[in-house]
């Protein structure tokens, strides 16, 4: 073993899990109209996606989950860890929606992650973001929105990420298809719980077969197009 | 559900609502009539499955470690057949196999050290070769895995393996002079000429199962990581797995840079025996592009059997086995690049990590500063049920301790009441 000691702390948790890896940010709308039952719903949709996740033995060793929240400001509640050891939170609501930072944030965190998968020589599948909304970009610049939707559509382009925006109640559609590639998919009331277990196997379907190749999901039956 | 075995009509119930495990194609019961039986019945039952079935049942494979309850290949025993008379085979029996875990809890480093904190080198390496014993005694029969891959090879705290999903081996039918395909595979374990080929269109070969075979090897024996997992140097995306195994990037290929490098963390490749070294670079090296002199499961079980009796103990931890090729113990070398981390934990560790767990009261970190009233409330009542159960605990073993020192009181009190006492 030649590589210095120091080098390795870093990663002694590739070496403890040297699986490949499949990170998946949850971005999510935690501004005040999401709060009451939207939010709860929320909160409950995410223990089901651990759940789910946890079932397949590879999903929970490669499956890495992070968890960013937009309200007033953008928070990363959750940084990138393996679905066996993350502890779904409890999500609060507050004040306005800013999108566009959450946005830049989410493609920040990936793009530091997968420069410490190439560093550690640890193998990985396409990210995802996944962005859940039940409102429009509100409280920044305009600017700072554009800039979110043309870095998405240049990463998606490039086939560095998988970007998929879901819509809850009155959420913009018309604004959600102008930011996202792929067309933006508006929940069935509050089935979150549907909801991630549809992502949850979804990301199963991408583990089962080939790294590189186009993310192709089964309809979803949570929500309308 | 009634169902009738095909070999006497004996009648065989199943509870349609209580599945063991559902597949894409099938679904697996257990039998009230025989509860070391399990029933696999398919989705959609076909002419196909009851002919490769059939011919499954016509050729059985020596079973290469028979024991008391255990079966090495979960063989099909007798197909099942509907219960209206038209003789349709909608499935079949086989053993059921319990006390086992996937072989991916026992090569995944954390998974093991928090599972089985004990199944040392030398019950990686029996692993590895009853694994090739049970590829080996399939080969000798004509059979083909085909989809050889983690999920179904099932391992248990003895290192014995068995092999499941069976039916979705490739199976020859001399009867019907035809093969029943294999239609499934992952391209992890799929050799470079197999890569983007579709499944259902080819033969599989002998060699293409020797090439899934040394990636599970390798995974077993080089704590997890698998043989074409590595740091690309290049500008870009990393070359997908795929890309990888066609190219045949082997990280650690002797003087060959092609770009990719071990992984950081991996350990290096001497400390492989020299022997299974050898066949590793056999297999993906020359394998490469010579299909047909990848090593055969039966040379991999001798070269595996000569690395276990080469296994020295390292005089610090007996639980750090190695091979007697090695300078010094790699397992100590790990431990501490790895912070403390330690592969192959000794007895006393795992005890006392054990009693740890039992007795501690460790805090739970989910305060990320967000939390709803809901699972505030969830948090408490589990945090309070914790406490409850702890404190039972903890007055069970103060009054084990009391009635101790009762008990030696009372013979203390005997032996100078009775006048036996001399300081």
């Amino acid at each position: 073993m030649s590589t210095a000691p120091s080098e390795l702390e870093a990663f002694v948790e590739f070496a403890d899990n040297p699986e490949a890896r499949c990170p998946c940010v949850l971005l999510l709308d935690t501004s005040s109209s999401m709060e009451g039952e939207p939010i709860l719903a929320l909160n409950h949709g995410l223990k089901a996606f651990k759940a789910d996740l946890c079932k397949d033995p590879l999903a929970s060793r490669r499956v890495e989950v992070a968890v960013v929240t937009f309200d007033s400001e953008v928070r990363v509640v959750q940084d990138f860890v393996t679905a066996d050891q993350f502890e779904p939170p409890g999500l609060l609501t507050h004040g306005e929606t800013l999108m566009g930072s959450g946005i830049g944030k989410a493609l920040d965190m990936v793009a530091a992650r997968k420069a410490q998968y190439r560093f550690a020589g640890v193998l990985y599948y396409r990210p995802w973001i996944f962005m859940i909304t039940d409102g429009e970009p509100q409280g920044e610049p305009p600017e700072v929105v554009a800039q979110a939707a043309q870095r998405v559509r240049q990463e998606e382009e490039q086939k560095k990420i998988a970007f998929f925006a879901v819509g809850v109640e009155k959420a913009n559609m018309t604004k959600l298809s102008e930011i996202a590639v792929r067309t933006p998919v508006k929940l069935r009331g509050l089935g979150f719980v549907e909801m991630f277990v549809w992502l949850s196997r979804s990301t199963q379907v991408v583990l089962h077969s080939k790294t590189d190749e186009q993310v192709a999901l089964p309809p979803p039956g949570w929500g309308v197009v | 559900m009634q169902l009738q075995r095909l070999s006497d009509g004996q009648p065989v119930t199943i509870r349609l609502a209580f599945a063991l495990g559902v597949g894409g194609e099938a679904r697996i019961y257990a039998v009230a009539e025989a509860p070391e039986l399990a029933a696999k019945i398919y989705h959609r039952p076909t002419q196909n499955h009851a002919a490769k079935l059939a011919a499954m049942l016509a050729n059985r494979p020596e079973d290469p470690q028979t024991g008391p309850g255990h079966v090495s290949i979960a063989w099909p025993s007798d197909l099942l057949t509907a219960n209206d008379g038209s003789g349709r085979v909608l499935g079949f029996l086989m053993p059921r196999v319990v006390g086992m875990y996937p072989m991916i809890d026992l090569y995944h480093p954390r998974t093991r050290r928090q599972k089985h904190p004990l199944f040392n080198y030398r019950y990686l390496l029996r692993t590895a070769r009853n694994l090739a014993a049970c590829v080996s005694a399939l080969h000798a029969r004509g059979y083909v895995i085909g989809d050889l891959n983690e999920s179904n090879i099932l391992v248990g705290d003895t290192a014995l393996v068995t092999l499941v999903d069976t039916d979705s081996f490739q199976v020859p039918d001399p009867a019907q002079g035809c093969i029943h395909r294999c239609r499934v595979g992952k391209s992890e374990f799929t050799p470079p000429e197999l890569q983007s080929v579709r499944f259902e269109w080819v033969d599989r070969k002998i060699e293409h199962d020797l090439f899934g075979l040394a990636v599970l090897l390798f995974q077993l024996l080089m704590e997890g990581t698998h043989p074409f997992a590595g740091r690309h140097a290049g500008q870009g995306e990393p070359p997908s797995m795929e890309e990888r195994i066609k190219v045949g990037s082997f990280p650690y290929a002797l003087g060959r840079a092609q770009g990719l490098q071990p992984m950081r963390t991996s350990p290096p490749l001497e400390l492989l025996d020299p022997q299974v070294r050898d066949l590793f670079l056999q297999c993906f090296v020359e394998g490469h592009s010579h299909p047909s002199v990848r090593p055969a499961a039966q040379r991999w079980q001798e070269a595996l059997l000569a690395a276990e009796a080469a296994l020295v103990a390292c005089a610090d931890n007996a639980q750090h086995c190695y091979g007697r090729h090695l300078p010094a113990c790699p397992w100590c070398e790990r431990r501490k690049m790895l912070r403390g981390i330690d592969s192959f934990p000794s007895e006393a560790e795992v005890k006392r990590v054990r009693f740890h767990r039992t007795f501690s009261k460790p805090g739970r970190s989910v305060w990320h500063g967000q939390v709803d009233y809901e699972t505030a409330i969830a948090i408490a009542t589990t945090a309070i049920a914790r406490m409850q159960r702890e404190r039972a605990q903890e007055r069970v073993v103060l009054s084990v301790l009391l009635v101790l020192i009762f008990i030696g009181l009372i013979a203390l009190i005997r032996q100078v009441v009775l006048g036996e006492w001399r300081p």
